[in-house]
C-alpha cells in the first residue's frame, strides 16, 4: 500500500507545489493521476520512488517511511517497483534483450542466457516477439515505450508506475500501448499509478482517477462517473 | 550587486562542497571495491585503448618539435651530447604526463560528461535508480577506476613515443648519433624521473574522471546543458591539471 500524508513542497521562489497533499493507493488498485502541466503529477511519482523528497510530509510504502530508509534499504524497496518513463529511458548501448534483462542481471546476478525465457515472455506480452537483437535507435517511439514496459515488468514488481505512457504517440500506437497496460493489469494484477494527460489513456487504464488542482487532490472519480461529474474543474479538464 | 556577488560565491562554495561529498562517496566505494569488474573492463577498452592512437600521435609530434628546439640551441652552445638527456627529462618529467592529461581530459573527460549528461536528460540515470542501481557506483566508479588503471599505461606509452620522436629529429642532424643520444639520456634520466611522471598521471586520472562524472551527473536542462557541462568539465579539468602539475613538480623537484 502507498500512502502520502500531509505533503508540503515550496520552491525557492516561494511558489507552492503541494500544500497538505494526501493520497493513498490500496494494493491491486489501478489509479490515474491527472492535472494540468506543472501541477506535480510526475513529482509525486518521484516522491514515491524516493528519487526526490518533499519539504514536509511522509511517503509510506508497505508501512515504511521512505525518508527514513538508508540507501541500501531504498535499493531493496525499489526492487518492488517498475517504472515506464516518459522517454522510455532505454540504454542506448544495450540491445532490446539486454535492456529488458538489465534488472535481472544487475540485481539478481543472472546471465542473459539464464533469463532469456523470461525476456521472451515479456516481449510476447508487449507484442514485440523477435525484437531481441534490435538496438534502441532502430525502434519507433511506440516500440521503445513497449520495450520500456517489458523492462518494467520483467521482475514482476509489486508496483508499476507509468509516466505519460502515451504522450507524443500517434492514435494507433497510443491504443496499442493502452491495450498492453490493460492486458498487464489483467495478467499481473499489479498495483499501478498512471500519470497522463491523454483522456483515453486515463479512462482505459485506470479504475480510480484523481486530479491535482491548486496544490491538493480532488475527490476521485471512476471512468464511469467522470463523464457526468459535477465537479466543474474535472469537467473542464476532461473537456480539454 | 554585492548581494548577487555574495550569492554567486555562496553557490561556488556550495558546489565545491557537493563535489567534495561526491569525491567522498567515490572513495568510500573505491575502498570497498563496490564495483562490477565487467563495467571497469568495458571502460578500460573504451577510455584507454581507444585513446591510445591520439595520445601516441600527440606525444610523437611534441617530442619531435621539442627536439627541434633543443637540438638547435644545444648545438649553438656546443653541447650536442646533452640533447638525449634534456629531451628525456622534459618528456618523462613534464611533457608526457601533462600532454596526455590534457588529451585525455579533452577526449575522455568530454565523452564521459556528455554520455552521463545525455543519460540524465533521457531519464536513464533515474531508470538506473528505480532498478535498484546506484548511479555513482554504476556510472562513475567504473570510469574512475578504469582511468586510474589505464592512465599510467597511456603516459608510459606517450613517454616512449615522445622520446622516440625526439631521437628521430636528433638523428637527422649530422652532429648527434644514436649512441650519444642514448648515453646522454641514460646518464641524466633517473628512475625517479620516470616514476614522478607516472605518479602525476595517477593524480591527473583521478582529477579528470571525478570532474567529468560529477559534471555529467549535474546536467539538468536538456541538450544545451549537456553541451555547457561538457565544456565546463573539460575547462575545469585542464586548469586543475596544469595547476596540479606545477604543484607536483615543485614537490618532486624543487
Amino acid at each position: 500500500m502507498i500512502k502520502i500524508k500531509h505533503l508540503y513542497k515550496t520552491f525557492s521562489n516561494n511558489q507552492e507545489l503541494f500544500q497538505d497533499f494526501n493520497f493513498s493507493v490500496e494494493e491491486g488498485e489501478n489509479v490515474a493521476l491527472i492535472g494540468p502541466s506543472g501541477c506535480g503529477k510526475s513529482t509525486i511519482l518521484r516522491y514515491i520512488l524516493a528519487m526526490k523528497f518533499p519539504d514536509k510530509g511522509d511517503v509510506i510504502i508497505d508501512g515504511k517511511n521512505v525518508a527514513l530508509l538508508k540507501e541500501n534499504e531504498l535499493s531493496q524497496l525499489r526492487l518492488n517497483f517498475g517504472m515506464l518513463f516518459q522517454s522510455a529511458a532505454l540504454f542506448d548501448s544495450l540491445s532490446v534483450e539486454e535492456n529488458i534483462a538489465f534488472p535481472l542481471i544487475e540485481n539478481y546476478g543472472f546471465n542473459l542466457s539464464d533469463c532469456i525465457n523470461k525476456v521472451n515472455y515479456v516481449l510476447e506480452l508487449v507484442g514485440l516477439e523477435g525484437f531481441n537483437q534490435k538496438m534502441p535507435y532502430q525502434l519507433s517511439g511506440g516500440q521503445k515505450k513497449r520495450i520500456g514496459l517489458a523492462r518494467a515488468i520483467v521482475t514482476e514488481p509489486k508496483y508499476l508506475f507509468f509516466d505519460e505512457p502515451t504522450a507524443g504517440l500517434d492514435p494507433i500506437t497510443t491504443t496499442t500501448v493502452e491495450n498492453v497496460i490493460i492486458r498487464l493489469n489483467e495478467v499481473l494484477k499489479t498495483t499501478t499509478i498512471v500519470v497522463s494527460h491523454e483522456k483515453s489513456t486515463i479512462l482505459r487504464t485506470a479504475k480510480k482517477i484523481f486530479m491535482i488542482h491548486n496544490n491538493a487532490l480532488l475527490d476521485f472519480e471512476t471512468p464511469d462517473t467522470i463523464s457526468n461529474t459535477e465537479n466543474s474543474i474535472i469537467k473542464d479538464f476532461m473537456k480539454g | 550587486m554585492i548581494s548577487s556577488l555574495g550569492l554567486k560565491l555562496f553557490q561556488k562554495i556550495n558546489n565545491f562542497g557537493k563535489f567534495i561529498h561526491f569525491t567522498g562517496i567515490i572513495l568510500k566505494n573505491l575502498i570497498r571495491l563496490n564495483v562490477k569488474p565487467r563495467l571497469v573492463l568495458n571502460q578500460i577498452l573504451f577510455i584507454g585503448v581507444h585513446s591510445l592512437p591520439i595520445v601516441l600521435f600527440t606525444a610523437l609530434f611534441v617530442g619531435m618539435a621539442f627536439s627541434v628546439q633543443v637540438v638547435k640551441e644545444l648545438l649553438r652552445f656546443g653541447a650536442p651530447d646533452l640533447v638525449g638527456g634534456v629531451v628525456a627529462i622534459a618528456i618523462w618529467r613534464e611533457l608526457g604526463p601533462l600532454l596526455t592529461g590534457v588529451v585525455v581530459a579533452g577526449r575522455v573527460g568530454a565523452s564521459i560528461t556528455a554520455e552521463i549528461g545525455s543519460m540524465k536528460v533521457n531519464e536513464q540515470v533515474e531508470a538506473l535508480t528505480v532498478m535498484g542501481q546506484d548511479p555513482i557506483s554504476y556510472l562513475a566508479l567504473p570510469r574512475v577506476l578504469a582511468l586510474l588503471i589505464f592512465m599510467p599505461l597511456l603516459v608510459g606509452a606517450a613517454d616512449i613515443i615522445g622520446f622516440f620522436g625526439g631521437l628521430l629529429v636528433a638523428l637527422s642532424t649530422s652532429m648527434i648519433n644514436y649512441v650519444s643520444f642514448f648515453t646522454s639520456a641514460n646518464t641524466m634520466l633517473s628512475v625517479f624521473d620516470i616514476m614522478s611522471g607516472l605518479i602525476k598521471s595517477l593524480f591527473f586520472s583521478i582529477v579528470i574522471s571525478l570532474i567529468a562524472t560529477y559534471f555529467g551527473l549535474k546536467v539538468k536542462d536538456g541538450a544545451q546543458d549537456v553541451g555547457k557541462k561538457t565544456m565546463e568539465s573539460v575547462v575545469v579539468s585542464i586548469i586543475v591539471i596544469f595547476g596540479l602539475n606545477y604543484l607536483l613538480s615543485v614537490l618532486f623537484f624543487a
